[in-house]
Formats: C-alpha cells, sequence, structure tokens
C-alpha cells in the first residue's frame, strides 16, 4: 500500500468527499444555475481567447478605498517610464485610485474608449477622459470578466511591481490589465485594472496606469507588491 | 446562437458534476457553487474557444477561478479542515478506515502544490495530458511534480522507525 498503490489508496481514501462534493447540488439547482448563466449577454464581452497570463490577485475595492481614505494619497516618485512621458493632462478618479492623462486630456463620461465593447465595471467604477483623437478609459474589472476579455496577442508587462498585459490593435486601440494586489487576507472578490486607449502608445498608457498606481498607500499590500519607486 | 446555447447546455450537463467535486475538493462548499457557476460562465462566454474535449479546459478556468477568488491560506485551511472532519467521523471504524484515515492525515499534511497535483490524478480522475493541460504545464513536468508528489506521500505514509529495542541478552549484559 504504501509504495506502489499509493495513489489508489489516495483515490479510495477521497471516495467519502467526493460523495459528499456530488450531493453538494441538487439537481434543480444545477438547472437555476444553468438558466442564470444562459440569460446573460455573451454579445458585451470583447474576443475571446485565453488569457495569456493569470490574472487572478484579489483586492477588495471597498478595502482599498478605505486604505486611501484612511492613509490619503502617499504620492512616490515617478518611474522612469513616467519621466519620459508628460502627463499634464486631468485626472481622472477611479475608486482610489487618481490616474494622470497625456497633455490636453480632458475628462468625460464616454467609456467606450478603445474597444468594441464596454466591460461590466464593478460597482460602476469607471473613469473616462479624451483629447483629439485620443481617449482613455479605466474600469475595475472582476478577474472572471477580464479572463474573457484579453486576448492571447498581447505581452506581459510589469507595471510599476505588478504584473500586466498589453495588448495592442492596428487601429490605435490598445488595453492593458493589471492584476491589482490583495488589499486584505479577507478579500473575496478579485479585481483588476483595465485600460483602455485609443492613439496612446505603450509608453502613455503604462505611464497612467503607473501614475494611479503609485498614488495610493496600501497600508495591507503584500511585500512583493509595492507601488512605483 | 441557438446552436450555440445547445452546445452549451450540452457541455454544462456532461462537466457539472466533474467541476463540482474539482471545486468542492479544493474549497469550502458554498464557495465551490459560486466556483462553479463563474466557471461555466466563463465557457458561456467564450464558448468558440472551449475544446472539443472539455473536462481540462473546464478544469483550468475553475482553478483560475478559485486562485483569483481566495487566497491560498484560507483555500489550505478549508481542505485541512474537511479532511480533519472526515477523519474524525470515521475514527473508529474497522481496518480499512483505519487506513484511510492515515492516508488523509499524509495527504493533509503534504504541501498544496503536491497535494494539487495528486487531486488531478486520483480524486479528479485526470491522466497526465488533461492534469498537465489544467495546471498548464508540459506533460513531462507534470510527470516530475507527480513523480515527487507520490514519494512525498509515501514517506508521509512510512511508519516511524520504532525505538530500538533492548534485547534481554542486552539488558543481562548490563545488569
Amino acid at each position: 500500500m504504501r509504495t506502489r498503490k499509493s495513489l489508489q489508496v489516495l483515490a479510495v481514501a477521497g471516495q467519502a468527499l467526493l460523495a459528499d462534493a456530488e450531493s453538494l447540488v441538487d439537481p434543480a439547482e444545477e438547472e437555476r444555475i444553468l438558466a442564470r448563466i444562459v440569460a446573460t449577454d455573451r454579445s458585451a464581452v470583447r474576443r475571446r481567447r485565453p488569457l495569456a497570463l493569470g490574472l487572478v490577485a484579489a483586492v477588495a475595492i471597498g478595502v482599498v478605498a478605505a486604505a486611501v481614505v484612511t492613509h490619503g494619497h502617499a504620492v512616490r516618485p515617478s518611474t522612469p517610464r513616467q519621466s519620459h512621458v508628460a502627463l499634464t493632462g486631468a485626472r481622472i478618479q477611479l475608486a482610489g485610485y487618481h490616474f494622470r492623462t497625456p497633455a490636453g486630456f480632458k475628462a468625460n463620461s464616454d467609456t467606450s474608449c478603445g474597444g468594441t465593447g464596454t466591460p461590466l465595471a464593478v460597482g460602476g467604477f469607471v473613469a473616462a477622459a479624451s483629447a483629439d483623437g485620443g481617449c482613455v478609459a479605466a474600469y475595475l474589472v472582476s478577474a472572471s470578466e477580464t479572463e474573457s476579455m484579453a486576448t492571447a496577442d498581447g505581452q506581459s508587462v510589469d507595471v510599476c511591481s505588478f504584473q500586466g498585459y498589453y495588448e495592442s490593435q492596428a487601429s490605435g486601440d490598445s488595453s492593458l490589465y493589471v492584476v491589482l494586489p490583495a488589499a486584505s487576507q479577507t478579500a473575496l472578490s478579485p479585481y483588476n485594472l483595465v485600460l483602455f486607449a485609443r492613439n496612446l502608445t505603450e509608453d502613455q498608457l503604462m505611464a497612467v496606469a503607473e501614475s494611479g498606481l503609485s498614488a495610493v498607500n496600501y497600508g495591507a499590500m503584500p511585500k512583493n507588491g509595492t507601488v512605483c519607486s | 446562437m441557438t446552436d450555440d446555447r445547445e452546445r452549451f447546455e450540452r457541455l454544462y450537463r456532461e462537466n457539472f458534476r466533474a467541476v463540482l467535486r474539482f471545486a468542492a475538493l479544493r474549497i469550502d462548499p458554498e464557495r465551490a457553487k459560486d466556483v462553479v457557476a463563474e466557471t461555466f460562465l466563463v465557457a458561456w462566454r467564450r464558448l468558440d474557444d472551449v475544446p472539443a474535449e472539455p473536462r481540462a479546459w473546464l478544469l483550468g478556468v475553475a482553478r483560475k477561478v478559485i486562485a483569483g477568488q481566495f487566497r491560498s491560506q484560507t483555500r489550505r485551511d478549508a481542505l485541512v479542515l474537511r479532511l480533519e472532519a472526515e477523519r474524525g467521523e470515521s475514527g473508529d471504524f474497522a481496518a480499512t478506515v483505519a487506513d484511510r484515515d492515515e492516508v488523509l492525515a499524509a495527504f493533509a499534511a503534504l504541501r498544496e502544490r503536491d497535494r494539487d497535483v495528486l487531486r488531478l490524478v486520483a480524486w479528479d480522475g485526470l491522466d497526465a495530458a488533461e492534469a498537465a493541460a489544467v495546471l498548464g504545464v508540459t506533460r513531462l513536468s507534470f510527470a516530475v511534480r507527480l513523480h515527487r508528489a507520490r514519494r512525498r506521500l509515501e514517506r508521509a505514509l512510512e511508519p516511524e522507525p520504532a525505538a530500538p529495542q533492548k534485547t534481554r541478552r542486552h539488558i543481562d549484559a548490563h545488569s
């Protein structure tokens, strides 16, 4: 039992657990779940491809907002990348994040920037700014929603010290997805920062994202989730 | 759209229980239901990407949903507590049950990384290729992980070496 058959024994040992799992949902509930799923709108999401990186970190908006309220905005020194990009346009606010935008940008309510659709922003947290021919929109989106949005055509990038994923299209549209740090060990709702842009360079979009992330003081942030420095 | 819906409903009915078991063996029951619903929501939205053999794909999505929603410590604690409860309920049964308790205890003591690999094979019933797809690793890499996890499980099942006992002659020699 102890050597060759360890897997078989483990399989047998887990049978009771498997039986418990089977009984969690009765057929009626199974049907209700199915009905809820097929009632959702599939057309609102963008291209559907596997997301190349695991956008899996969790953050609770309330905790982030509370952290901002509690600790204020500890603005950190800008990154080298930011020093090459002038962000003198309007500031847009999203939950606890304040993003600077490129010169000439003004805040507005048109959040359809840079995408064929708009993601479902959690808690209505969405903000946008635009200038002549260009725009940027920021969303807080659930991780699962992000999984259905990003394509496999982009590349992994570092946004401050956070994991990100950047993709651009020939049309001039681009997207940046950022895995946000967990603000609390008890946070259950996962969110990612999503930035859509039109006619912004990669450096500009990265600088916009970093300007917001550098302005939040994460009191409960993990050690590996330091802000821009 | 009708074709899509029919295809999805078939996919859902054929794989619901597998995804439910997968989730329930990793997190607490109430959250497991949410994970299943979210997994199939992703499948519904990305139906064009779902392969003809969808089980590993679905379990891979479920794994990401679990990883995204719940901190690893919480997940680990929930599983260990369930295993301990399972052992506690069966503590007075026969020798076969005692074996099971022993195996579950050894399993619960392993690192999450090892448990993850062993669960895929022993409890989710996946073959190496499917399990590798769920974890997003190569088959070779999975084989190595499985081998190491099995070794660690086997070591955990090995009895503690008995303390050396003094023989009668040994005792006599010192008396």
